[in-house]
Formats: C-alpha cells, sequence, structure tokens
C-alpha cells in the first residue's frame, strides 16, 4: 500500500480524527467494506458496529459507532457518525465501567433501545 | 440633602452591585470563548451533511415518493413553534427579542385561521409565553442542570418533534433561536426546519462526480436516515448559537450596567463629598459667629 486516502471522522462536537490513513473498514448498513485509495465514490449509512483504521502497518484503531453515514470519493473518505468510542485508546477499566453502566441501562430500556444497548455491549466485550 | 450616613449606605451599595455585575462580565466573556468554539466545531459535520442531504435531495425533486420530512405533508395548517431561549436572564433583550418574534408570527398564523403549539426550550421564554400561550405549550425542555450543552440535547429536542410529526399532529414546524452575529450583534431568526425544502446551499461536488456515485442502500433510503440527523444537527446548532448569542449579550449588557454603576458611584460621591463640606462650613460658621458674639 503505497498511496494513502485521506480519512475525516467527524462528530457533530468537532473533528475526532483526520489525516491519511491506508485503510479504513466500516460496518455498512449492507455488509462491511473496507475502503483503499482509488475507491470508487460510494455513500452509504452506517450501523452499530466498528470502525477500523489502519494509519500504517502497526497502528490500527478501532473506534465503537452507533451508526452514521459515509462518503467515499477516490480520495477521500468522510464518516459522520453521532456518537462514537474510541476503543484502542481507553483503558481497561473504562471499558469495565463502561459495560457496568450499560447493564443497568440494559434493565430499565425499552426493547427497542435494549437491542442497541446490548449490541454496543457485545461489541465492547468482544474486544476487551 | 441627604444624610450623610444614607449617602454612604448608598455609595457601599452600589459599589457591591457593580462587582456583581463586573464578575458576571467576566464570566460571560470566558464562557462567550466556549461557546464560539463550540460553534467553529460542529461546522465540518453539519456542512457536510447539508451538502449531501442538498444533493441527494435534488435528484428527488418532483418525485412522488420523496421523504414527507423533505416535501412536508402537503397541508400548512397546524404550526409547531420550537422556540429556544435561555435559562437565566440578565441578558439585556436577547430573551425577549426571541420570544417577540416567535409571538409575533404566532399572533399572525392564528389571524390567518391556522393552530399553533409550542415547544419552549429554557425556562426565560416559557414564561414570557405562557401570559399569552399557556395553553399551547406542549412541551418543555429544561436544560438548566446541563452544564455542557452537547449533541444529546439537541437530539432529543429532534427526536420529540419527528415523533409528533409521525403521529401527524403538525404540519410545518419553526424554529425560533437567536443568530449569533458578534459580540454586540444576535439576531433574533425564524428557521423553517419541516418540510426542509429543496432550498440548498451552493453544491461542492460537481455533478458529473455525482451521477457516478454508488449508494448502498439506495438514494432515498439514505436520505430518510439522514433528515432526521439533519434536523438533529439543525437544532444543536440552534442551540449553541443561542448559548453563544445568550453569553454575547449578557456580556454587553453587563459591561453596560458596570459602566452605569460607576456613573451612579462618582455622582453619588460628589454629592456626599458637597453635604460634607456643608456641615463643616455650618458648623464654622456657628463657632465664629459666636466667637463675635462675645
Amino acid at each position: 500500500m503505497d498511496t494513502k486516502i485521506n480519512f475525516d471522522f467527524v462528530a457533530p462536537e468537532g473533528s475526532i480524527v483526520s489525516s491519511d490513513v491506508d485503510m479504513v473498514l466500516i460496518p455498512g448498513k449492507e455488509g462491511d467494506a473496507g475502503i483503499l485509495f482509488n475507491h470508487a465514490p460510494y455513500m452509504t449509512t452506517l450501523r452499530q458496529g466498528i470502525v477500523e483504521v489502519t494509519f500504517d502497518k502497526d497502528n490500527i484503531k478501532k473506534f465503537l459507532v452507533e451508526g452514521g453515514f459515509v462518503d467515499v470519493t477516490p480520495d477521500k473518505i468522510t464518516i459522520l457518525a453521532e456518537s462514537s468510542l474510541n476503543l484502542t485508546d481507553s483503558d481497561a477499566s473504562f471499558l469495565k465501567s463502561e459495560i457496568d453502566s450499560l447493564d443497568k441501562k440494559i434493565d430499565i430500556a425499552t426493547d427497542l433501545e435494549k437491542e442497541l444497548l446490548v449490541g454496543r455491549k457485545e461489541l465492547i466485550e468482544n474486544f476487551r | 440633602m441627604a444624610n450623610l450616613k444614607e449617602l454612604r449606605n448608598r455609595i457601599s451599595s452600589v459599589t457591591s452591585t457593580q462587582k456583581i455585575t463586573r464578575a458576571m462580565q467576566m464570566v460571560a466573556a470566558s464562557k462567550l470563548k466556549k461557546a464560539q468554539d463550540a460553534v467553529e466545531s460542529t461546522r465540518p459535520y453539519s456542512d457536510k451533511l447539508s451538502t449531501v442531504v442538498g444533493n441527494l435531495s435534488k435528484e428527488m425533486e418532483g418525485d412522488d415518493n420523496a421523504p414527507k420530512l423533505l416535501v412536508g405533508n402537503g397541508n400548512s395548517d397546524r404550526y409547531l413553534l420550537v422556540v429556544a431561549t435561555s435559562e437565566r436572564g440578565l441578558c439585556g433583550g436577547f430573551n425577549s427579542s426571541i420570544t417577540r418574534l416567535a409571538a409575533q408570527s404566532a399572533r399572525k398564523l392564528i389571524q390567518e385561521g391556522k393552530e399553533v403549539k409550542f415547544i419552549c426550550v429554557g425556562k426565560k421564554g416559557k414564561a414570557a409565553l405562557s401570559r399569552e400561550f399557556g395553553k399551547d405549550i406542549i412541551e418543555f425542555f429544561d436544560f438548566s442542570e446541563v452544564r455542557n450543552l452537547g449533541f444529546p440535547q439537541g437530539d432529543s429536542i429532534a427526536q420529540k418533534v419527528i415523533s409528533l410529526f409521525d403521529k401527524n399532529s403538525f404540519d410545518v414546524c419553526k424554529l425560533y433561536y437567536s443568530r449569533f452575529e458578534s459580540v454586540l450583534t444576535q439576531i433574533p431568526t425564524e428557521q423553517v426546519i419541516i418540510p426542509y425544502g429543496f432550498k440548498n446551499e451552493e453544491i461542492k461536488d460537481t455533478i458529473a462526480q455525482e451521477a457516478c456515485y454508488e449508494y448502498e442502500p439506495d438514494e432515498i433510503d439514505i436520505l430518510k436516515d439522514l433528515l432526521p440527523k439533519n434536523l438533529s444537527i439543525q437544532v444543536f446548532r440552534a442551540l449553541l448559537e443561542n448559548f453563544a448569542s445568550e453569553q454575547g449579550a449578557r456580556l454587553s449588557a453587563m459591561d453596560n450596567a458596570t459602566r452605569n454603576a460607576g456613573e451612579m458611584i462618582d455622582k453619588l460621591k460628589v454629592t456626599y463629598n458637597r453635604s460634607r463640606q456643608a456641615t463643616i462650613t455650618s458648623e464654622l460658621i456657628e463657632i465664629i459667629s459666636g466667637a463675635e458674639a462675645l
């Protein structure tokens, strides 16, 4: 992979990542996709899942997203996501407390919310 | 002429008022800086989203299946006005200018025979509007406990609006807030958020590039997904602009108050010195005339 693609990861409160990266794996609504440089123009919405960003060979970061939107052009990827959690840079105790608080929320949640919360919990647990 | 003790008391009370207004002014100044940064940092997200929604909705134009959030439900008889104001007062004409604008257009709509409902964000707006439209306020959001205004707050308002729209409780939704122009000028603004419409900002991507985009799922589904998001971000952005405006308004109101207090202290001091001098003079006259009489 010689050529990098420009990657922007934006939340409503501000930019999360903005740099040149090797590859981005996204959890698209109709299936995962790995985006490299020179990808055909492509737009999709995201489901709950993990966005995996390969900055270079040994620098890979994972972000948990609750849905969002991706716009791909040959030299640029833009992800818009309302909420995201940087799994790679969070320490174990934070993830633990996140899971505990999710457990509490799951108990009182309605069915619709429960599905999302359980999904979130599983993703965090898998990461650990 | 008031007696000396009374004057001394007044001077000290005005001085402490001035201290308070000056402190509030400084707090507002530092909050304003933060609020401006917050508005600034939502820009990449909201700009991108509105470009994409703009592009997609252009393609929808004239399509009967276009999402309702975009084109509306075909009527315009029932209005929902979302009025965003502040939680605290002492910020000059900030709240009253927003509520005045909202109340004016509400009256106009009622005159035309339309039905008007309100959603109030912030205590001050609710207090002002409930005098005239008390029974029409269907929802009230109180963010006085929230320290940092974030996307979840904007989202919760937008979700409420969308769920009301889905239940077919209104046809058109308007948002009232104050646009932050500068520290000295905040412009009360009315914005139609449902239907979002086809008005759109300049489109950056070329049409040729648009044509070969691959959509997954197809355009209409993406648009259906993005419109609620877009609504949330519009509301969120309005809240942030409003917060920045509030701080700006408070900054200038408190600056005025501090200056007025200063002037008042000066005047009171002059009066105080004069009356003290007058007392001394009259005492002297008494002594001298007493001495002469001997």
